[in-house]
């Protein structure tokens, strides 16, 4: 997982795409929206897994499930600051304010410089000139809009599908839950009966799990609301700026993190 | 372009949404397994979308809710004592705990996904 230095516990996930694709690369944007889970090596299969190991050691494992949890608050916290900026985005825009700056002497890129940039990119049906070289952007629309489209064969995929969810302590499958949207749910445990401390654990690993899952859908939800105030044609044409703008958002929240924390 | 990713995600999220409202049951199922190499395993039934549990299944509870009139069913494993039968605690405990979590769920889901529905 992105904290995996930070914490014993590793986060995987599945997304449940056809083998060896699992995640799109080179998209601009990390697939996991809360950096919590990265990309599992490939167990197959059509539905999502997700899946936690945790160390054998169940105090050192509980420890480090405290730090996932501590982690995703601040992922959760990052997230909310986008829908407010790009209100405060959109409400420039439409008071006819402009802020577009790139280029060697630019500023340092900032989510809503970008933002306006694709924005004008998609606009103009491709990207705006530089003035000071000549030259053009590279391909930063055509990186948000494949983006966009992992995101909406991933989310097509979740939603047509229920998950599984494993919990591993060391190196053990000690719990596993299938899942459905609409919550129905088998549970494997240990008989006759696991350790309640192992069951904690692949309670929580359960809820990381769903709560991850809710949290792509409801800042999917924020994003595609965001997209058809800022397009001027209306539509969702504006959503692949505005993917890029909450990624890039929730990064920007991280590095101010990491600065702060030394 | 657009036209496309509003009809591909339109049609996946009235799927969910359609799920989720028309929803009437919710049923959960806890199986207790012996692990095998110290593994407990469930996986799809070939040919099939049953599960299938690798190790030796000794008991299972299951609850079946009733999402419209909170009716419900609770099939839980018992032991005897003596001349009566108790319901087997220590099962049944976990069980309980597996069956608030999947109602938290679903009531969280019902919220994110009538956000969904004012969106689309």
């Amino acid at each position: 997982m992105t904290g995996e230095a930070r914490t014993a516990v590793a986060l995987e996930f599945w997304d449940g795409a056809a083998a060896g694709t699992g995640y799109r690369q080179g998209s601009g944007t990390p697939e996991d929206l809360l950096g919590l889970w990265a990309p599992a090596a490939g167990p197959g299969g059509e539905a999502p897994v997700w899946r936690a190991s945790y160390p054998a050691d169940l105090d050192e494992a509980e420890a480090g499930l405290k730090e996932v949890h501590r982690m995703m608050g601040a992922a959760e916290a990052a997230l909310a600051e986008a829908p407010a900026r790009l209100e405060a985005f959109a409400a420039r825009q439409a008071a006819g304010q402009q802020f577009v700056s790139y280029g060697p002497q630019a500023a340092a890129p900032q989510p809503e410089s970008d933002l306006a940039l694709l924005l004008l990119e998609m606009r103009q049906g491709a990207a705006p000139e530089n003035y000071a070289t000549g030259g053009k952007p590279a391909g930063r629309w055509d990186q948000a809009v494949e983006a966009v489209e992992g995101l909406i064969e991933r989310l097509e995929r979740s939603l047509s599908d229920y998950a599984w969810v494993e919990t591993r302590v060391g190196g053990h499958l000690v719990a596993q839950t299938r899942i459905g949207w609409t919550g129905d749910a088998q549970t494997v445990v240990q008989a006759p009966w696991p350790d309640p401390r192992l069951m904690a654990l692949h309670r929580q690993t359960l809820a990381l799990a769903l709560a991850s899952r809710q949290a792509l859908m409801r800042t999917f939800t924020a994003a595609l609301e965001a997209a058809v105030k800022l397009a001027a044609s209306g539509g969702i044409l504006a959503l692949p700026a505005v993917w890029r703008f909450i990624n890039q958002v929730r990064i920007e929240w991280q590095k101010r993190k990491e600065i702060s924390n030394g | 372009m657009a036209n496309q990713w509003e009809a591909t995600l339109g049609a996946a999220l009235k799927n969910l949404a359609d799920a989720v409202v028309k929803a009437t049951q919710l049923e959960i199922t806890t199986h207790f397994v012996v692990p095998v190499d110290g593994q407990v395993m469930i996986k799809p039934k070939e040919g099939s979308k049953e599960m299938a549990t690798v190790g030796k299944a000794v008991v299972s509870a299951y609850t079946r809710i009733n999402l419209v009139d909170g009716d419900y069913l609770d099939v839980v494993p018992v032991v005897q004592k003596g001349d009566t039968y108790e319901v087997a605690s220590e099962i049944h405990e976990i069980h309980k705990a597996n069956v608030a979590d999947a109602r938290d769920y679903v009531a969280d889901l019902v919220n994110s996904v009538m956000e969904v529905v004012q969106t689309i």
